[in-house]
C-alpha cells in the first residue's frame, strides 16, 4: 500500500529523487530554492546518499558533472539567479552525453529580480542557453505530486538519452503543501552505463575509459569528425523530439478558445476553465508537461480547425513564441502575461479572473450555438 | 637460495602509455610529457592502474591525461572545473579509488581558483597536480596568475610589472587551508628534482590513499615557446629564475 | 573641544523606518555603522563607494546616503577593482560582504583582488553561514560550527588572514568583533587603518567582522554573542595579521 503524506513541492523534489535511486545532489544555495536544501541535507545523508555543499552553483552543477562521469545519478537544485551561472557545463553534459537532472526554481528576474515566483526562464530552459546548439527535455509539474512524479520520470529521460534534463518548476508549485502519494515508478529498463570511469581495473572488458566534452573537437571513436558529432546530436534531437512529448488537454474537442500554459499558471487556468464553461464559453486548455519537446501538432490541428490562442504565463512573452510557432500564423494568438498580474508587489500573480476577462474580450461562439 | 631482485627500470616508456593515433603532440622541448611519466611511473608502482581515474582540465596539460590508458575525463568538463568534478567521482565511486586531476596554472589557479580553494577547504580526497608554466600556453603565452615580475608574455610586454599584481605562491596557499594535508612543490629541470618531484606526487597519492584529505603538488614546467626560448634555456630560466620564486620543498605532510 | 557623538544614527543611514530590515541582533547594521562612523570621520563621505553584495547585507547600500551600489553574489570585489581603476586613486571603494559572498562564491573575485593588490577595502561581515538562504553551511566560507553538523566530510572554515597574508599585494588585514562597545571602537580602529592604507595607495585590505546571525544559529542574541566570542574567536583569532606591504 502506498504511503500518503503532506508535503510541499522542495520536499517532493526530494522524495523523488530518493525514489529514483539519486545518488549525489550538489548545490549552493540562493533564494527561494534553499527550503529544497534543508530537506536535502537532512534526508539525503540519513538514506546513504551523497549531499555536497558546494560554494556556487558552477561548483555544484561540476561536482554532478563528475558524479554522472562515475555512472552515478545526480542532482542539483539551482534558483533562476543561480541559472546563468550553470549554462557552461550545462553545453559540456550535452557534449559529454552525460546525464545530471537539474531543478529550476523559478523566481523573478532578470537580475535579482524578485525571490517569488515567476515564469520567466521559458525560453531559456527550451533553447540552448549555454553554447552551442541543443535541445534538453524540460519538465514543468505543476503539482506536488506531479513534481514527484517528474522528479522520478527525469533520473529515466536523463539516462535514456545520456542528456540533462531539466525539471522547470516554479516557486509556487515548490512551495505549496498538498497530499503526496509516495510511489516507486517503474520505468523500462535502460542498458548499462558502461561508458563509465571506474577505474580501469573495474571495467569488464579492460578497455580504458575516456570521456570528453570535447568530443568533435578531438577525434573519439564514436566520432571521428566535428561534423559527425553534430549529426549524432542532431539526431538525438529530433528523436527526444519524436519521443518525449508530454501534455495533458482538458475540454479540447470543441474548444473554440485554447488556453496554452504550464506549471502554477496550469493550475490558473485549469479554475479559469470551469468558470468560462459556466458561462457558456468554449474554452479548452492545453497543460504543457514537457515544455521541450513542444506539442506542436496538437495546436496546429487546432489552428486548422479555427480556435484563439490565449498562453497564460507569469513571464513577458516566452511562451507565446512556441504557441506561434505551432500555430504557423493560422490563428491569432492572445497572451495574459507578468503585466496582468493582480498585485504590484513581488507576490502578485495571474489569478483565474483576468484570464476569463481575456477570454471574454473574444467574441466567440458560446455553448449552446451553432 | 637465489633472492628475486628487484630491477629499478631506469629508462624507457611507461607501461601505462596509451598509444593515440590521432596527432595530439606537444612542442618540442615541452616538459609536460614528463609530469605524464612521473604520474604513469607513480601509478604503476603503487599498482592502482586499475583504480585510478584521472580527471585533466583544458589546456596542453590536459593532453597529458589522454596519454595514459586509464580512465580518463578530458577535459574534466568547463575550464579550470576539475577539482570539482573530481568531487563528484570520488563520492561516486568512493574511498578505494585515486582521482587524479592535471591542471596547468590558468586552469587551476585563474578561473579555476574558487573549485581549487573549495575542493581543498572541503578536504576532498582528491590530488591536484598543476604545472606551473608561467603563462596561458595553449591560447599563446599570456600572463597567468604565477607569472613572475619581470617576465614577458603576450599580456605584459615588457614584463610583469608589480603595480598589475603579484605572482602567486599556490602550494604556500593550499597549505594553509585545514582541508590541505599534503601540498608540495617540485621541478622539471634536472634529474634530481625529477626524481624528487616523483616522490612527492607519490605521497600526494599516498595521502589520498590513507583517506587523509586534499593533496596537492605543483610542478615547475617550461613552455618553450611561448617563452621565446630554446627548450635548454627554457630548464635553465627554471633553475635560474623560477626556483629562487618558487622555492621546492614540502609545505605542508600531515600524517 | 572635539565632541564625540556617543550614540544616534549615523548621518550616512538615509532610511526613513525606524527599523533596519534585519532580524532582531542581527549584526549587519552594526557592522555598516563601523564603516559609516569611520568614513564620517575621516570626512571623505563625498569620494566613498559602498559596493554591498548578496546576501541579507543586500539592501544595505539602499540605505546610505553614498554613492553605492547592489552587487551580484561574489563580484562586488571585481566590480570596486574595475571602479577604482577608472576613478583613481582619489575615490574610496568599499565593499561589503558577507562570508558567502566573499569567501565562497566569491572567492575567485576575492583571492585575485588580492593578488592584483588592488587597492580596495573588504569589508567581510562573517556570520557562519549562508544567513539570508537559512544557513547552510557556507562551505568553507565558514567558522567553527556546533559539532552536531560535522558530518563525514567535515567542514573547515577558512581562515582568509592566513590565506592573503603572504600576498605581497596585500597592505592590511585584521578581524574583529563587534559584541561589545570596547570591541565596536576596536574594530572601528582597524577600519579606519584599512581605509588609509588605500587612501595611500598602499594596496589591497581586508577587515573581516565576525557578526551574529541569531535567527538562523537559533541562539538567542546575547547567546549568539556568547557563541561568537568562545566558538568562532576559537577557530578565527583577532587582531591585525598583516600591517605593511602592498605597492
Amino acid at each position: 500500500m502506498e504511503q500518503k503524506i503532506m508535503a510541499r513541492g522542495f520536499e517532493a523534489i526530494g522524495w523523488g529523487a530518493l525514489a529514483a535511486d539519486c545518488q549525489l545532489f550538489a548545490g549552493c544555495p540562493t533564494g527561494p530554492d534553499d527550503e529544497a536544501f534543508a530537506w536535502l541535507a537532512r534526508e539525503f545523508p540519513e538514506n546513504g546518499r551523497h549531499f555536497v555543499r558546494a560554494s556556487s552553483e558552477v561548483s555544484a552543477i561540476n561536482i554532478a558533472y563528475g558524479g554522472a562521469s562515475a555512472g552515478g545519478r545526480a542532482m542539483v537544485v539551482v534558483a533562476s539567479a543561480g541559472w546563468g551561472l550553470i549554462q557552461e557545463t550545462m553545453s559540456h553534459l550535452v557534449n559529454a552525453f552525460l546525464p545530471v537532472v537539474v531543478v529550476l526554481i523559478q523566481r523573478g528576474g532578470p537580475g535579482a529580480g524578485s525571490l517569488r515566483h515567476a515564469q520567466m526562464d521559458y525560453l531559456a530552459v527550451t533553447r540552448d542557453a549555454g553554447q552551442g546548439c541543443y535541445r534538453v527535455i524540460s519538465l514543468a509539474p505543476a503539482s506536488v505530486q506531479e513534481t514527484y512524479e517528474a522528479t522520478q520520470l527525469a533520473f529515466h529521460l536523463a539516462d535514456k538519452w545520456c542528456n540533462p534534463v531539466i525539471i522547470a518548476t516554479d516557486a509556487i508549485v515548490a512551495g505549496m503543501t498538498e497530499p503526496l502519494a509516495l510511489k516507486t515508478i517503474k520505468f523500462d529498463p535502460l542498458p548499462e552505463k558502461d561508458w563509465a570511469v571506474k577505474g580501469r581495473g573495474h571495467q569488464p572488458d579492460g578497455i580504458r575509459r575516456f570521456l570528453s566534452s570535447a568530443q568533435g573537437f578531438i577525434p573519439t571513436r564514436d566520432f571521428p569528425t566535428y561534423l559527425s558529432f553534430l549529426k549524432g546530436l542532431n539526431e538525438k534531437v529530433l528523436k527526444m523530439r519524436e519521443e518525449e512529448i508530454r501534455y495533458e488537454s482538458y475540454e479540447l474537442e470543441d474548444a473554440k478558445i485554447v488556453l496554452v500554459a504550464y506549471g502554477y499558471s496550469a493550475r490558473v487556468c485549469q479554475e479559469a476553465l470551469l468558470m468560462a464553461r459556466a458561462e457558456g464559453i468554449k474554452a479548452g486548455l492545453v497543460k504543457l508537461v514537457t515544455l521541450w519537446p513542444f506539442p506542436v501538432d496538437v495546436l496546429k490541428k487546432k489552428a486548422r480547425q479555427g480556435a484563439k490562442f490565449l498562453t497564460v504565463e507569469d513571464g513577458l512573452g516566452g511562451l507565446r513564441e512556441d504557441v506561434m510557432l505551432a500555430v504557423e500564423g493560422q490563428a491569432e494568438v492572445e497572451t495574459v502575461d507578468a503585466l496582468d498580474r493582480n498585485e504590484p508587489g513581488a507576490g502578485g500573480a495571474i489569478y483565474p479572473g483576468k484570464v476569463l476577462e481575456k477570454m471574454k474580450k473574444w467574441e466567440v461562439p458560446k455553448v449552446g450555438s451553432a | 637460495m637465489e633472492q628475486a631482485v628487484t630491477r629499478k627500470k631506469s629508462a624507457g616508456t611507461p607501461r601505462l602509455r596509451f598509444p593515440i593515433k590521432s596527432p595530439i603532440a606537444f612542442c618540442r622541448g615541452c616538459l609536460h610529457p614528463l609530469v605524464g611519466r612521473i604520474i604513469a611511473e607513480n601509478i604503476e608502482e603503487l599498482g592502482i592502474e586499475g583504480d585510478t581515474v584521472l580527471v585533466g582540465g583544458v589546456g596542453c596539460h590536459a593532453v597529458i591525461v589522454g596519454h595514459l590508458n586509464l580512465d580518463v575525463l578530458l577535459p574534466g568538463a568547463a575550464h579550470g572545473r576539475a577539482p570539482d568534478v573530481a568531487t563528484g567521482i570520488k563520492r561516486i565511486l568512493g574511498k578505494r579509488k585515486t582521482l587524479i586531476t592535471i591542471q596547468g596554472d590558468g586552469d587551476a589557479m585563474a578561473i579555476g581558483t574558487e573549485p581549487l580553494i573549495q575542493a581543498a577547504a572541503r578536504g576532498e580526497r582528491i590530488t591536484v597536480i598543476m604545472i606551473n608554466n608561467q603563462v596561458y600556453g595553449t591560447t599563446g603565452g599570456q600572463l597567468a596568475p604565477t607569472t613572475i615580475i619581470g617576465h614577458p608574455t603576450t599580456t605584459s610586454i615588457g614584463g610583469r610589472k608589480s603595480e598589475e599584481g603579484y605572482p602567486v605562491r599556490t602550494a604556500e596557499l593550499l597549505a594553509k587551508l585545514n582541508g590541505v594535508v599534503y601540498s608540495a612543490r617540485g621541478a622539471l629541470n634536472n634529474v634530481r628534482n625529477l626524481q624528487r618531484t616523483k616522490k612527492y606526487v607519490k605521497a600526494a597519492i599516498a595521502k589520498q590513499m590513507d583517506d587523509l584529505g586534499f593533496s596537492f603538488v605543483e610542478i615547475l614546467g617550461n613552455c618553450p615557446v611561448n617563452w621565446r626560448m630554446t627548450p635548454i634555456n627554457s630548464v635553465k630560466y627554471i633553475e635560474e629564475k623560477l626556483i629562487p620564486e618558487f622555492p621546492l620543498g614540502e609545505f605542508k605532510n600531515l600524517k | 573641544m572635539v565632541k564625540k557623538v556617543v550614540c544616534g544614527k549615523p548621518r550616512l543611514w538615509r532610511y526613513r523606518s525606524t527599523s533596519l530590515p534585519f532580524c532582531p541582533g542581527c549584526q549587519h547594521g552594526v557592522g555598516a555603522r563601523a564603516v559609516l562612523e569611520t568614513v564620517e570621520e575621516l570626512g571623505i563621505e563625498g569620494k566613498t563607494i559602498f559596493l554591498g553584495g548578496g546576501g541579507c547585507a543586500y539592501p544595505l547600500p539602499s540605505l546610505l546616503d553614498l554613492d553605492a551600489m547592489q552587487c551580484p553574489n561574489g563580484r562586488a570585489t571585481s566590480i570596486g577593482s574595475a571602479m577604482k581603476r577608472l576613478h583613481g586613486g582619489e575615490t574610496v571603494i568599499i565593499t561589503y560582504q558577507d562570508d558567502n559572498d566573499a569567501l565562497a562564491v566569491g572567492t575567485e573575485p576575492l583571492i585575485h583582488a588580492a593578488l592584483r593588490g588592488d587597492a580596495i577595502t573588504v569589508i567581510l561581515a562573517n556570520n557562519a553561514g549562508y544567513g539570508s538562504t537559512g544557513w547552510q553551511m557556507a562551505s568553507p566560507g565558514d567558522t567553527p560550527v556546533p559539532p552536531e553538523m560535522d558530518k563525514p566530510n567535515p567542514l573547515f572554515p577558512i581562515n582568509i588572514m592566513e590565506l592573503l597574508a603572504e600576498f605581497e599585494g596585500v597592505s592590511y588585514l585584521a578581524r574583529g568583533t563587534v559584541s561589545s562597545a570596547n570591541d565596536f571602537e576596536e574594530t572601528k580602529g582597524y577600519i579606519k587603518t584599512a581605509i588609509a592604507k588605500q587612501m595611500a595607495g598602499a594596496g589591497f585590505n581586508l577587515v573581516e567582522i565576525l557578526t551574529a546571525c541569531p535567527a538562523r544559529w537559533h541562539l538567542t542574541p546575547q547567546e549568539s554573542l556568547k557563541w561568537i566570542r568562545e566558538e568562532m574567536v576559537a577557530g578565527l583569532p583577532l587582531g591585525e595579521f598583516k600591517n605593511g606591504g602592498g605597492n
